[in-house]
């Protein structure tokens, strides 16, 4: 049966595993063949890599503590001062200056200081990590929860499939960002694992549309007809020759989301709904925004990373979809 | 340096208090208002205290309103002035004796006449307000002589009756009882300050109050935070819904009446037409939008919209850049008002071991969260804040103490001593929650605090995540399980410490939280309340601060306060105590009692260049 079964299953996957086989010289050509053919998407693929290395380096590359204030003993201090002095002149109040709103391109601050004298080059370095981890952990949770559901929905069909479909239904009827914000409204505390599963869960719908489709397509295949016929049960047929034949359609929506829930994590700490305590870019964009006619660097830095960042993972995600699709290859 | 004395040091310092001063008018601070130079002094009576005195109130006559600063005859009246309202929107009760939150008071101070109010809230001073004069024949009986045609807001539930003394006596009776109509006994916020009070009505205009002991506070606390008296028929009415706003639960007898009070919806300020005081308010009205402090960039907007007449900035120093930027249309005003900072630790829970709370006291930097929050605009206090200076801890004194002094790693080798010796690396992780009302305008609060105490106490247990008063905090305060917390707080309602002691520390406080149960304090507050020599009640004040400084607050830790800049249109005419000149800001005041100087003083100018068709065109709705 198992001989049957292997000669049943297609190498449809090779999309993905087209490498493997591959020497080092050989796959370098291939990806100089695909950057030249897709330079959009090479371009996205450069920016994932650096945003991906930065995130990953971060603790080695960001200089300092991305909550390090940074100050400079004040020799007017006094400590006894009284407050109506301190009013007209601040500086008799404090031991120490925060290094404030400092410009980019200082010696000691590539990208300046923020209104509490922390380093901006520090605080983009760790916000990558967070926005790789956000997007790329609610990535995996939508694709795995709606891979999962979208496989046994297409797979079995009938009521069980219905149902689950006017669920998906009623998840994707509300706009993503206000279901997301009433999601993280109703979590006592949005941290960064409680805003990676409501992220998660807001594409977990998407992801179960794309793979129940794909599902219904290869249910119908004459492999799986041949692995029935041959006495497979249903999680066989499932796993050994259904799933590997949606796998380019995962794929695609896992690299193509990454950038969505980075975006989406973004305007959730904007409106201050995202991990409280972490340094995230959306937070930074709205920390600036406060003085961005004085002080634009903050909201404009960490925007512009927001915008990379997206669009590089948006491109890359593109590039893949066309790769794996025949229909758009070389388009 | 200022002269730092104050009106109470140079009374002292002369030796010519009079007690008369002090039950009749009080005790004060007046930091702010003596390095002002504007205290209010009223007479200079220095007679003896024996013989029983007959206080007159109205330094203001009425029928003659000024606005500070201003000729009278230069005041226009009308128009509606608009602006944020302080502390967001976020009531938690309509009912005055009910309410922990700080926006009741603040609100009903518009609305609720008191018996007795301030003339300078800061120094202390008192006038009429209800009661047009009062007696204290003997340090434990008040007799107070309510003004006559007092009329409450004509409603269904009021009929527009008059005000009487058996409003006074439910007043002070219900407080002092703490229960509802229907037998229940909910929190009641001052409830330890009417304990053993006897009220009296000879008559419609009398009211005669028996104390149990002598009490050098009491007058004071009549006209402080949280003393309007309220309409017996709306709050018994509402007692069952009391956390829903509506504008039927708070009918008033003062300057101005509820128009509007309801959730999400501007509060609306009326005019009160049957007001006593003639010519008063000058306003038609005012409008405080519903909660847009809570976003400092709407705020911001809507000032250069003029949609407000008044604005401040998180960041000082772009308030500042602003008021530079417009110097021919602006003016700055300087305020402390409702700006005492905060720790409150759990010690019911965590910080059950008195050495934690010890640490922490000296863990947090309050000199740089002054200098993070506020730029540098705000001094480090201790249990009394340098705003009720009177009373407070002399600087000088005050930075030799743990928690206060200068020398950073003094303070954090004792903090890492007593939380490792208190057992704190085994509490694992500890959560100093930011109170959502301070958040909104600093968010970073939550990580700039967490790595505050981390760093200082060589750890990676803390974290802090955002709470709210309504939710977390003050439902769980009576059952000792709310969490452990920084925000600001209105800690300082009159110039006078000695019932906020009372209040937070007396085992018998009804305020007091963190159950503190200490004989000697307890005998050092009474002591305090109960005499008549000022001078001996600084010293018993200073004693008692002792034993909390020693116990760092017994977790209510009081951290700092700071002063607000704000930018104000100048067609908007606001109460301060000085007003500004050129280059130097205008000065409100530091405390919060005188809600009433708002509508004396508040006006606005048609005239003004800075007067726009958008001011011109605001209707109360």
């Amino acid at each position: 049966m198992a001989q049957a079964e292997q000669a049943a299953a297609p190498l449809a996957n090779d999309a993905i595993g087209f490498a493997r086989r591959r020497t080092f010289g050989s796959v370098l050509r291939q990806t100089g063949r695909l950057a030249a053919r897709n330079k959009l998407g090479a371009f996205g693929v450069m920016l994932v890599i650096l945003v991906l290395g930065v995130a990953i380096l971060s603790p080695w590359i960001k200089r300092y503590d991305d909550n390090r204030q940074f100050q400079t003993v004040n020799p007017k201090f006094n400590p006894t001062a009284n407050p109506l002095d301190i009013a007209e002149n601040p500086e008799l109040g404090s031991p120490h200056i925060l290094d404030r709103w400092e410009s980019p391109l200082g010696s000691d601050h590539w990208l300046g200081t923020d209104a509490y004298g922390r380093d901006l080059y520090a605080r983009i370095v760790a916000g990558a990590r967070l926005a790789v981890i956000i997007g790329v952990g609610a990535s995996i949770i939508a694709v795995l929860s709606g891979t999962l559901v979208g496989l046994v929905s297409g797979y079995f069909a009938g009521k069980f499939d219905l149902i689950v479909q006017r669920l998906v239904d009623s998840i994707q009827a509300f706009p993503g960002l206000v279901l997301l914000m009433l999601i993280v409204s109703v979590m006592d505390q949005p941290s960064l694992f409680l805003t990676v599963l409501a992220l998660g869960f807001l594409g977990f719908a998407v992801c179960v549309r794309i793979v129940r489709s794909s599902v219904l397509a290869v249910s119908q295949a004459a492999f799986v007809e041949a692995a029935r016929s041959y006495g497979a049960g249903d999680v066989r047929i499932m796993l050994r020759h259904v799933l590997p034949n949606v796998l380019a359609s995962v794929l695609v929506v896992f690299s193509i989301s990454i950038g969505a829930y980075i975006l989406a994590e973004a305007s959730l700490s904007f409106l201050g709904l995202g991990p409280a305590d972490k340094t995230t870019w959306g937070k930074m964009v709205n920390s600036g925004r406060n003085s961005i006619d004085l002080h634009p660097w903050e909201s404009v830095l960490s925007g512009a990373a927001i915008t990379l960042a997206v669009l590089g993972f948006n491109l890359a995600g593109d590039a893949i979809r066309d790769e794996i699709d025949p229909r758009l290859r070389g388009r | 340096m200022r002269d730092q004395s104050n009106y109470w040091t140079r009374r002292l310092s002369a030796n010519r208090l009079s007690r008369r001063r002090l039950v009749g008018g009080a005790a004060a601070a007046g930091m702010g208002a003596a390095a002002f130079g504007l205290v209010g002094c009223g007479d200079d009576d220095d007679d003896g205290g024996a013989t029983p005195t007959v206080s007159t109130g109205g330094t203001t006559a009425a029928g003659s309103p000024t606005a500070a600063g201003t000729p009278a005859s230069a005041i226009v009246d009308g128009g509606v002035a608009r602006s944020v309202f302080l502390g967001g929107s976020q009531f938690d009760s309509v009912d005055i004796h009910r309410g922990q939150r700080d926006e009741i008071g603040w609100l009903s101070g518009s609305v609720l006449s008191k018996i007795v109010r301030f003339s300078n809230p800061d120094a202390g001073d008192l006038e009429a307000d209800l009661a047009e004069k009062w007696e204290t024949p003997d340090a434990t009986v008040f007799t107070f002589n309510l003004r006559k045609g007092v009329k409450w807001q004509n409603t269904p539930l009021t009929n527009g009756r008059e005000l009487t003394s058996a409003d006074i006596k439910w007043h002070i009776e219900r407080q002092q009882a703490g229960k509802l109509v229907d037998g229940s006994t909910p929190k009641f916020r001052f409830q330890s300050d009417y304990a053993g009070i006897k009220v009296e009505t000879p008559d419609n205009y009398t009211v005669k109050m028996t104390l149990p002991a002598p009490n050098g506070s009491f007058l004071i606390r009549q006209a402080a935070f949280f003393a309007g008296v309220p309409n017996r028929e709306a709050t018994e009415k509402f007692e069952g819904s009391h956390t829903t706003l509506t504008e039927e639960a708070m009918p008033g007898t003062s300057g101005y009446i509820l128009k509007q009070w309801r959730t999400g919806k501007d509060i609306v300020l009326q005019k009160n037409p049957d007001y006593w005081e003639k010519g008063l308010p000058h306003l038609d009205g005012a409008i405080n939008p519903w909660g847009l402090f809570e976003d400092p960039n709407a705020h911001r907007l809507a000032f250069e919209q003029k949609l407000v007449d008044v604005w401040n900035a998180p960041d000082a120093s772009l308030t500042k850049k602003v008021l530079d930027d417009n110097k021919s249309n602006m003016y700055e005003s300087l305020t402390g008002i409702s700006n005492t900072v905060l720790m409150h630790l759990n010690v019911h829970k965590q910080f059950k071991d008195p050495r934690l709370v010890k640490a922490m006291n000296m863990a947090v930097d309050r000199r740089a969260m002054i200098q993070s929050f506020h730029q540098g605009l705000g001094q480090v206090s201790g249990v009394v804040p340098w705003l009720q200076e009177g009373f407070a801890i002399k600087p000088d004194d005050l930075i030799k103490l743990p928690g206060y002094r200068t020398d950073r790693a003094v303070e954090i080798k004792e903090a890492r001593e007593l939380w490792n010796a208190g057992g704190g690396p085994a509490l694992g992780e500890v959560d100093i929650k930011g109170v959502e009302t301070w958040t909104s305008v600093w968010p970073d609060t939550y990580q700039i605090i967490a790595k505050m105490f981390n760093d200082s106490l060589g750890v990676s247990q803390f974290k802090s995540t955002k709470c709210t008063y309504n939710d977390d905090i003050i439902p769980n305060l009576p059952k000792g399980e709310y969490p452990s917390w920084i925000a600001w707080t209105n800690a300082v309602n009159s110039p006078d410490p000695r019932r906020d002691l009372y209040s937070s520390f007396h085992s018998k406080g009804s305020q007091n939280w963190s159950k503190v149960n200490n004989p000697q304090l307890d005998k050092l507050i009474d002591d305090a309340l109960v005499t008549a020599d000022l001078a001996k009640a600084r010293a018993l004040v200073l004693d008692a601060q002792k034993i909390l400084m020693e116990n760092a607050m017994f977790g209510a830790v009081v951290l700092y306060n700071y002063i607000n800049r704000y930018a104000n249109w100048n067609f908007a005419h606001r109460p301060l105590k000085t007003q500004p000149s050129a280059g130097k800001a205008g000065a409100g005041y530091w405390n919060t009692a005188g809600a009433h100087l708002a509508f004396k003083n508040s006006w606005l100018d048609p005239k003004d260049p800075s007067y726009s068709d958008a001011v011109k065109g605001r209707k109360l709705g």
